[in-house]
């Protein structure tokens, strides 16, 4: 066990990090060459599929995610209300694994509704959109169904949508998060 | 920094991903996984390049992927590196970290006949083919699930690699 | 600045920007290649003694107006750096250096980009910009008029790479 590597020259964190943002890229990008193909007449129900597949690449993530994120935090427990979701989100969810804890904001007058400003996000650090209809990808889908899939397994029902893009030249990337409802407590079917 | 599960599970949902899209046609499945590693491979060995600036031979870009690549990408290292000196190398991994969080994710034992678990392998064999052909060295890489690890087969085509 | 700045793999141009449409800076980047190719395969003889701990070759080859630079990633990528004469004057190896790692860094990120394709010709705003600053930094007239300025160049001999 005390054989590290001496001669380490690599640092493993940064290595670690580029392999998550290369591959999903590298998915990104091969997804969005596939549907291409399928069918250059249907160019809209390519875009809803791309974005259908990265969504639920998320949400299975996201699904997976909260279990993990559990157990190292044992301190989480019920949220009293959507504010305090909202704070965990950011500060304890976005910064265990992404490393960024994104700012909220814009919060409705109702409390049902906030804003997450994603600042020097990671999935986007190399990438620059292709010409065309490449334009319109919106690259980072997969947050909203990795966000989704982990709240829905603690029971809460939101839509997440990104309002603004620094990938398609806006000033910020603003992540929409919109409670729907609370889920009755009971065991989705076939699981556990 | 990101951390290292989010890799796991965004590997996991990539291979449900084209797993789901051909149904039961492992090959093609296979080859989509292969394809995105290859071109992760391809980036990565560029955007590593700088740190350590020297130029490699042929078995010395090898051992530099299984000493200090695996670490990095694998979190451990390998536990056997074989070659026959014309091009061929077997690197065995006896707890291949990709295999062992899928496999224990999903409860099943691993199942060297069980088809669909190559494609939890195919990924990483694209990524050590991207690797080695963008340092110079196309080759053909191919794995074997041996027990609870893999064994990867690197033959390196001498002709292409010079120059 | 550089009046010419390419990128190669093998012996295919996947980057050229020049200062003029001239053909012959194609030339002087042909013929650098092989000079290239010779100076990576002295560095990777076991016999070689230079701790090759270094991509930048150096100066390739002068001819009368110019001064050709070469600079190999360990991945064989080809970094050319042409400059006129005169602007050279006040270059020292270090300086160029840092161009090169800058070039390289640039060429790295771009693709690193999920939606470049390998091995295809380089399109990137970001390298574009690197670029441009390697060819303009300091004084955005060189290339046109360097020829007739041999002596007024002492602001070239101070590069600073910028913050990264």
């Amino acid at each position: 066990m005390s054989r590290t590597n001496p001669k380490q020259n690599l640092d493993t964190r940064r290595v670690t990090q580029e392999l998550f943002t290369l591959t999903y890229g590298a998915f990104v990008a091969q997804i969005l060459h596939d549907y291409e193909h399928v069918d250059e007449v249907n160019k809209q129900l390519d875009k809803m599929q791309y974005k259908r597949f990265q969504r639920s690449s998320g949400y299975n993530i996201g699904v997976r995610l909260i279990d993990d994120f559990l157990a190292r935090n044992p301190t989480v427990g019920r949220c009293n209300d959507f504010r305090e979701t909202a704070d965990i989100l950011s500060k304890q969810g976005f910064k265990t694994y992404l490393g960024i804890a994104p700012s909220i904001t814009n919060w409705s007058p109702a409390g049902d509704e906030f804003s997450l400003l994603l600042d020097g996000n990671p999935l986007t650090e190399f990438v620059e959109l292709p010409e065309g209809p490449g334009q319109k990808l919106s690259y980072n889908q997969i947050i909203c169904g990795a966000i989704r899939g982990a709240l829905e397994m603690v029971q809460l029902e939101v839509e997440c949508r990104f309002v603004q893009d620094q990938l398609k030249g806006d000033n910020t990337t603003e992540l929409r998060v919109k409670f729907l409802k609370k889920l009755v407590d009971a065991l989705p079917v076939g699981e556990d | 920094m990101v951390d290292e599960t989010l890799f796991d599970y965004l590997h996991m949902s990539i291979v449900e991903h084209y797993n789901n899209e051909n149904e039961s046609d492992v090959e093609t499945a296979s080859a989509y996984l292969s394809q995105i590693g290859y071109r992760v491979g391809y980036s990565l060995s560029e955007r590593l390049s700088k740190d350590n600036a020297r130029y490699r031979d042929e078995l010395d870009t090898v051992k530099y992927l299984c000493k200090e690549l695996w670490i990095c990408l694998f979190k451990r290292q390998v536990d056997n590196l074989r070659t026959n000196h014309q091009g061929v190398y077997v690197i065995h991994d006896g707890r291949f970290r990709l295999l062992q969080q899928t496999l224990t994710t999903m409860n099943k034992p691993i199942d060297s006949n069980n088809r669909l678990h190559t494609l939890y392998i195919a990924y990483s064999n694209g990524l050590l083919r991207g690797i080695l052909t963008n340092m110079g060295y196309p080759c053909r890489v191919t794995a074997e699930i041996v027990d609870f690890g893999v064994r990867f087969q690197i033959e390196v085509n001498p002709v292409v690699g010079q120059k | 600045m550089a009046c010419c700045v390419a990128v190669l793999i093998k012996e295919n141009l996947i980057y050229l920007r020049r200062s003029a449409e001239e053909l012959k800076f194609l030339f002087l980047i042909h013929a650098s290649i092989d000079i290239l190719d010779d100076k990576v395969n002295q560095l990777t003889k076991p016999t070689s003694d230079r701790d090759a701990r270094d991509f930048y070759l150096g100066l390739l080859y002068p001819v009368e107006e110019y001064k050709i630079y070469g600079y190999v990633s360990s991945t064989r990528v080809k970094f050319i750096l042409i400059f006129e004469h005169s602007t050279s004057i006040s270059l020292k190896d270090p300086d160029i250096k840092l161009l090169f790692q800058r070039l390289h860094q640039a060429y790295i990120d771009c693709i690193s980009n999920p939606f470049y394709e390998p091995n295809t010709q380089l399109k990137s705003k970001r390298f574009e910009q690197v670029v441009t600053s390697l060819m303009v930094q300091n004084d955005p007239l060189t290339s046109a008029i360097a020829s007739s300025q041999a002596s007024s160049v002492p602001s070239t001999s101070v590069i600073v790479p910028t913050a990264i």
